[in-house]
């Protein structure tokens, strides 16, 4: 069928049960979500796209909050095997919190997860991919001189 | 479908779908929603504008706060068309699929094709073909499964080798993967049925002198 090139707009999302990527031709942006069995589409052509919101979601803090749940759980599991006491335990616990802070550090610095929203006559419609913000304003300027030009 | 989309409601807060004052946006400055504190970043296009003054308009000619139908402007829009955004009363609305036309569109599309090309999904016969050569193998149990699902993985992967359905050209792998897995576990079970089968008069004698 249509098996003209499409170009890869975004890296792979893992949602709940499926992945999300958005893929682009000259006209209009692909949206795909794969699930184990097939894959489903829809297409957002330029010229309908009404609007744009780029918004911020609070997963980062969500990312967060787990993080701290578990070293709260391993923290205590250390406790309790009284594992201060001895210096190997007290190495152990060292490298384990240091590997804690190192990933909450990094989900921190990597910048708010965000969203897209794009509206045609069809309604509003989400992209199925979460971007860092960076990836994400850098995409919306892409998108913004596309839809612009098909407008004209 | 709404009949009249009115100019204040095209606009929702994505996380919490309350409408948005469109009148307060300027380009590209991140503003915070007041009912749920998202922060957003909202860019209007030509397109919304145009759709706000067709809005407008329909209402003014219609002298009313309910829309008239494009070609019929005494009576009552139901819907609009999803290609051209015109008003339509029941009588004009044409469904076509899961979308909403007006009869000029509806011809139009029709004529170029373009409704029925638009492919909407694929089926994945290859990944499913993996997974039917994988997932029965690393579960417990499901090794004796494998009399059934190595047979379909091999025949998912003979039958639609080449005959991807995604729109994406995707790379034969998961079908070389699939189908070396399953022939293997095909060969076993015609060894394993192979040897009982030749040992089994030995061992019918042996339990029937005991
Ligand atoms: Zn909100
Ligand atoms: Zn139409
Ligand atoms: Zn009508």
């Amino acid at each position: 069928m249509n098996k003209k090139n499409y170009q890869k707009v975004t890296g792979k999302t893992r949602n709940f049960m499926s992945t999300g990527q958005i893929w682009q031709q000259d006209d209009h942006l692909l949206s795909i979500e794969e699930t184990l069995v097939g894959q489903t589409y829809r297409r957002l052509f330029f010229k309908d796209i009404e609007s744009l919101v780029l918004y911020h979601t609070s997963y980062r803090y969500h990312y967060l909050g787990v993080l701290a749940i578990l070293s709260f759980i391993i923290g205590m599991i250390f406790l309790m095997n009284k594992l201060y006491a001895t210096f190997n335990g007290r190495v152990t616990i060292g490298i384990v919190f240091g590997l804690l802070a190192v990933v909450a550090f990094s989900i921190f610095i990597r910048g708010t997860i965000c969203k897209i929203q794009l509206q045609t006559k069809n309604g509003p419609y989400n992209l199925p991919v979460r971007l860092r913000i960076f990836k994400a304003r850098k995409l919306v300027r892409k998108l913004n001189k596309e839809i612009n030009a098909s407008q004209l | 479908m709404e009949p009249v989309s009115k100019p204040k409601k095209f606009l929702r807060c994505p996380g919490c779908r309350s409408p948005i004052n469109v009148e307060q946006i300027t380009d590209n400055t991140p503003v915070k929603c007041s009912y749920c504190d998202n922060m957003q970043e909202i860019i209007l296009y030509p397109e919304f504008h145009k759709r706000m003054e067709r809005v407008q308009q329909d209402v003014v000619s219609t002298g009313a706060t309910e829309a008239g139908c494009f070609h019929h402007a005494h009576k009552r829009a139901v819907c609009h068309c999803d290609q051209c955004g015109r008003f339509l009363c029941s009588l004009c609305d044409l469904k076509i699929g899961d979308m909403h036309l007006c009869p000029q569109c509806a011809s139009s599309g029709k004529k170029k094709g373009k409704l029925s090309t638009l492919k909407r999904g694929a089926v994945l016969y290859d990944k499913i073909a993996l997974a039917l050569a994988v997932y029965p193998v690393i579960t417990l149990f499901g090794i004796y499964l494998t009399i059934i699902t190595a047979p379909m993985s091999l025949f998912f992967t003979v039958r639609y080798w080449n005959k991807q359905e995604s729109i994406l050209t995707r790379s034969k792998i998961r079908f070389v993967v699939a189908g070396i897995l399953s022939l293997l576990q095909i060969v076993g079970w015609v060894a394993g049925i192979y040897y009982i089968s030749t040992r089994l008069p030995g061992w019918l004698e042996k339990v029937n002198t005991q």
